[in-house]
């Protein structure tokens, strides 16, 4: 019995701290306080200056026009919203209970209806990675780089720019006033052609699945994707498929979002597309952050 | 050949079978995750495995197959094993974690915990034969 001992204290060690590890990853939840820039103002958008138009796939207002269309490619249901605003301040980010920190999460169609959203998709799952430069609405949250990911960086100006991390500098992002900065990736779309680095999740991009992407088609005139997939009506996107479809669209700058369950797309107090969770299930999956158009 | 050979001998060979079922199971494991993993690929789940085909079955089948008498002090099996075993369990938790598309620092714990723990068990077992001769 003596013999062993090593090998059960060890084994039972090895286990707890297996345990541990994976409710630090997914379950014990942490807030973190980002420094606030003493110049920073919450900026609150003009209200509507006429009366909306909505329809089931439609809205439009003076300052923001959304038109939602389903496409059918690659055996797989894809869902666009085409968005035309009148000013990038429309185009906005929350997190999941309004918190930034790890494994606190809310479903995409919750946290569009607390900020009064029109349209909304899922972000990038920020809180899975514990690496990455995080901006939202100009506040800086996270500067610790070294995931190896492509950036979507949105520039003050509605601009759309796609950076490699080895090339990312985080405080030339804030001096410039980045708005937004994503990091999921890949980019799909450099300069209306398919990006050069499309393939480089192999592990995660090679497969058919539920996806989410954002693009910019013009000057403040975008496209938010969202495909269902991992279901028998509907396949899914492999990232070079969804990048090939946004350059159809005509899209300049592309970029992924985080996909899978997480691919969710919501527009006028409904959800679009048909989100899966545990695998192929048709339900919507809680996550870190959305990206949205609103005036609050 | 002494009874000690003997119960060596017999050491290697259920360590050899051992093995062989922990390699047989890590791989039969690691495909099956990869099969629900709707398509995302992770190589340390898939070779998961090879931590304890080649560094427990393998040396252990040839100590068995060659009827060496060898096998390593109490000591230095025992953190010998545990590094065989921490080098796998980290595995199939980097390839867990790959197919979910998050990351956590511990996981480098696994590695350097495993490497420290296979490099006393080897050096510990060598200097224990050297000065037992």
């Amino acid at each position: 019995m003596k013999k062993y001992l090593f090998g059960f204290l060890f084994g039972v060690l090895l286990t707890a701290f297996s345990v541990y590890v994976i409710l630090d990853v997914f379950v014990i939840v942490r807030v973190y306080t980002p420094v606030i820039p003493e110049n920073h103002e919450n900026v609150t958008m003009e209200p509507p200056s006429s009366e909306p138009i909505v329809t089931d796939t439609s809205y439009s207002d003076g300052n923001i026009s959304i038109e939602i269309t389903t496409h059918r490619a690659y055996k797989t249901n894809i869902y666009v919203a085409d968005v035309k605003l009148a000013s990038v301040g429309y185009l906005k980010t929350a997190f999941a209970k309004d918190s930034f920190g790890k494994n606190i999460t809310e479903k995409t169609s919750e946290m569009a209806e607390e900020k009064g959203a029109l349209l909304a998709i899922n972000g990038d799952f920020y809180g899975t990675l514990e690496k990455g430069c995080v901006i939202r609405n100009g506040i800086l949250y996270r500067s610790t780089l070294g995931n190896g990911r492509d950036y979507l960086v949105i520039g003050k100006d509605g601009s759309f720019e796609i950076v490699y991390e080895k090339d990312i500098d985080v405080d030339d992002l804030v001096s410039r006033g980045a708005i937004h900065v994503f990091s999921f990736g890949p980019g799909l779309i450099l300069d209306g052609e398919i990006y050069s680095g499309v393939d480089r999740y192999q592990g995660i991009g090679l497969s058919d699945n539920p996806r989410t992407a954002i693009g910019m088609i013009d000057e403040l005139h975008y496209v938010f994707v969202v495909c269902d997939g991992r279901t028998s009506e509907s396949d899914g996107l492999t990232t070079r498929e969804l990048a090939q479809f946004m350059k159809d669209l005509g899209v300049d700058c592309a970029y992924n979002l985080d996909g899978g369950g997480s691919s969710t797309m919501y527009f006028n107090g409904k959800i679009v597309n048909k989100p899966t969770t545990y695998g192929d299930k048709i339900k919507e999956r809680s996550v870190s952050d959305i990206v949205y158009i609103g005036y609050r | 050949m002494y009874t000690s050979d003997i119960d060596k001998l017999k050491s290697s060979k259920k360590c050899f079978m051992v093995y062989l079922a922990v390699t047989v199971f890590v791989l039969v494991f690691g495909i099956v995750y990869e099969i629900f993993s709707h398509g995302v690929i992770s190589l340390n789940m898939l070779l998961a495995f090879m931590f304890p085909l080649l560094l427990g079955t393998l040396p252990f089948g040839v100590i068995t197959f060659l009827k060496k008498n060898y096998y390593p002090s109490p000591a230095g099996s025992n953190t010998y094993h545990a590094g065989i075993a921490t080098l796998t369990v980290g595995s199939i938790m980097k390839g867990v974690l790959d197919i979910y598309g998050t990351t956590s620092s511990y996981i480098s714990v696994y590695k350097y915990l495993g490497l420290a723990l296979l490099v006393f068990g080897v050096v510990w077992s060598a200097l224990t034969a050297i000065f037992k001769k």
